[in-house]
């Protein structure tokens, strides 16, 4: 067997370890997840309530959407179902252009600068640390906490106004609501900055998410979001995956310093974005 | 081929770019389709967040003395698959697979490290200390951090 | 005085002295704060300290221009002066000759304890097995865990806010940090405790069900010759509308990454 037979035959082996959906960077990194499913769809079964009766999502998860890809998983464009191959998000012209120059853009991806991922795409970046997603909950709020970046929302389930339009945060104004058993959360004063994935899929800030999280069983959630951006999109489109509680219910995560120790931005060539020269010396 | 790595003694093998790490775009720094493995003696190591650092000696053919930098995953990743800072000990004879900068400096993405000597004695088997295509060498059980006492 | 006159006075004092030392913590033990449904005394809410000084300056000190004057939170040793060993006090003062290596200037992590007493508020959560504290200054997160009680080995890993174990003590929440990262400060002037020897003890008390009295007991032989402990008082945002919003400090500096400039597309 050849090498590159052998390299592909692990990528494929990774691949069904960490179950990332249509993803061509699936990553060693990804097996530090909690198991992905696979095989049949999960049965219904009773899931742990809050003493007010609605579904208790506390503990620790794993969301199996591709950190390098988000359009791989796209189910509905303009609220149609779309197969396979016409999972590609309908970009304005200028974000068509925008998401066409990635490469040379590449200084722009806000984890290099030791910013927030964003919502929704913070909720699947484990893999980078190999540590996973913790949610806390109570009768007023739902805390998201990850590891990568320290990203973090905190999401009144009050369904409350949402905050002042000038104010923009890397992650949003969330706000959370219960319909029946599932949570719905409407994230508004995003920035322009974030990033949908590495392979620089991007939204402005004017991008309305809406995620739905609906539980199947305890260890089960259906995860959805809708993204609507009229600056970046021309129909709302949205993807859907699996959400899987973690094997392990004390599995941590560990403070993420960032740009305490971060010299990576300065590495950049121009060709990419940055201003390190081609060839020129180590700029540690 | 850059003057760096022409100058690089010791065995340098073409490895097929098995994966890539999926965070911030390595690729953009690092170049996919320039895997290297260098050989050198462990000077140090930066224990730090978001990447850390193995800085390390490398004896060219003509018998020059380089410093190469490799980028790790940050501590929180190194001591979960079981790396200990006590592992690696200055003047350690290290194999280091991974992919060269794009810029041309002396710095490569890790995506192996091996320990392969220690005071001057091959070790009967390489000890690997980082390895990104095995994810749990030790088989510590996911979200368990090894090591507290 | 005659001597009757002075075993009054004695007397008097002795009773005044005796209720004022009950009445600093007879708030807490005539107080019991709510359970959650975990059973947890409840900490959760938005909260913050009201005093601004101790950010600039833990010990006591005058007020400057921009700095407001502060008795100091240092209560043991009772002169209010943090106990430092002549390595200790060296390293404050080549602190205090340094100003740009204050960590706060450049947007780092301030680490534990100053986290507790910055001018941004911060939400506590708790479920089961974790306790957040949730500030709003570089969303930093500290993760205060209740299922172990044991750190990873001295030197190990080097974390600002340290790496924290809790439980709960009657109505207390009490923590026990380790794994400090050398490099932190307890304040704008440099007054510093960090390093793989540092262990920090906590203990918030909720005194009312609106305030929180947390002390931190701070141990590190190499940089200080005993064990001391600062307090501050930690009051509840009551605004209704009050929520954690973000100061990402690195992202306001000149040529700090903004929003893209958008490609031109006829």
């Amino acid at each position: 067997m050849t090498s590159r037979a052998a390299a592909r035959a692990l990528i494929a082996v990774s691949s069904m370890l960490c179950a990332v959906l249509g993803s061509a960077l699936a990553s060693a990194q990804d097996v530090f997840r909690a198991e992905q499913p696979a095989g049949p769809p999960p049965e219904p079964g009773p899931i742990t309530r809050m003493p007010d009766g609605k579904p208790d999502l506390s503990g620790n998860w794993s969301i199996a959407v591709s950190i390098g890809d988000i359009s791989a998983h796209i189910v509905r464009i303009d609220g149609e179902p779309v197969d396979a191959d016409e999972r590609a998000i309908p970009y304005t012209p200028v974000y068509a252009q925008l998401r066409a120059e990635a490469e040379s853009r590449a200084y722009e991806e806000p984890e290099l600068h030791c910013y927030m991922s964003g919502v929704p795409s913070h909720l699947w970046r484990q893999a980078y640390s190999g540590a996973g997603l913790i949610i806390q909950q109570n009768e007023d709020y739902i805390v998201f906490l990850h590891e990568f970046q320290g990203s973090r929302r905190i999401v009144p389930l009050s369904g409350r106004a949402h905050i002042p339009d000038p104010i923009r945060l890397f992650m949003g104004d969330g706000v959370g609501r219960w319909e029946g058993d599932t949570l719905v959360i409407e994230t508004t004063n995003l920035t322009g900055i974030t990033w949908l994935d590495t392979d620089g899929n991007r939204h402005s800030d004017r991008l309305v998410v809406t995620e739905r999280f609906t539980p199947i069983n305890d260890d089960h959630y259906s995860y959805e979001a809708t993204f609507v951006d009229p600056e970046a999109y021309t129909a709302p489109w949205t993807i859907a995956a699996p959400m899987t509680r973690g094997s392990d219910p004390n599995a941590e995560i560990l403070e993420f310093a960032c740009i305490e120790g971060n010299t990576d931005h300065l590495h950049y060539t121009e060709e990419v974005g940055g201003s390190s020269s081609r060839l020129g010396p180590d700029t540690r | 081929m850059s003057k760096t790595l022409a100058a690089i003694g010791g065995v340098l093998l073409l490895i097929a770019a098995a994966e890539s790490p999926a965070h911030h775009s390595v690729w953009a720094e690092f170049d996919r389709d320039r895997p290297v493995e260098i050989r050198g003696r462990f000077i140090e190591m930066d224990w730090v967040n978001p990447h850390s650092w193995v800085h390390f000696e490398v004896t060219t053919d003509d018998g020059e003395k380089i410093v190469w930098a490799a980028e790790t995953p940050p501590p929180n990743q190194l001591i979960r698959q079981g790396w200990r800072r006590s592992d690696i000990q200055p003047g350690d004879e290290i194999v280091v697979h991974g992919y060269a900068a794009r810029n041309g400096s002396l710095r490569l993405w890790a995506r192996n490290v091996a320990i392969v000597a220690r005071g001057g004695q091959a070790l009967p088997e390489p000890k690997t200390v980082l390895a990104l295509l095995d994810p749990n060498p030790e088989g510590i059980p996911d979200g368990v951090l090894p090591g507290r006492r | 005085m005659a001597r009757g006159a002075r075993l009054r006075a004695a007397a008097f004092a002795l009773v005044a002295a005796s209720s004022c030392a009950m009445l600093s913590f007879a708030d807490a033990e005539d107080f019991s704060p709510a359970r959650n449904r975990f059973g947890q005394p409840d900490f959760e809410g938005i909260w913050q300290v009201l005093d601004p000084a101790p950010h600039y300056d833990i010990e006591p000190h005058g007020a400057s221009y921009g700095v407001p004057a502060g008795l100091g939170i240092v209560i043991d040793p009772a002169d209010g002066r943090i106990p430092y060993t002549a390595e200790g006090l060296a390293k404050r003062d080549a602190n205090r000759a340094n100003p740009s290596a204050d960590p706060f200037a450049r947007c780092y992590k301030p680490g534990v304890p100053h986290l507790m007493y910055l001018p941004f508020p911060f939400q506590i959560v708790q479920s089961r097995n974790l306790v957040t504290i949730n500030s709003e200054y570089v969303h930093n997160t500290r993760f205060i865990y209740l299922h172990r009680d044991d750190h990873f080995g001295e030197g190990e890993i080097d974390l600002w806010n340290g790496d924290s174990v809790g439980r709960f003590e009657g109505d207390s929440l009490v923590t026990d940090v380790f794994n400090f990262h050398p490099d932190v400060w307890l304040d704008r002037s440099g007054n510093h405790a960090g390093g793989p020897t540092l262990r920090v003890n906590e203990r918030f008390t909720l005194i009312d069900a609106d305030t929180i009295r947390y002390e931190a007991t701070l141990n590190d032989p190499e940089n200080f010759t005993q064990p001391w402990t600062i307090r501050v008082y930690l009051y509840r945002h009551k605004d209704p509308r009050k929520q954690i919003l973000e100061y990402e400090c690195q992202a306001y500096a000149e040529n700090s990454l903004g929003p893209p400039e958008l490609p031109e597309v006829r």
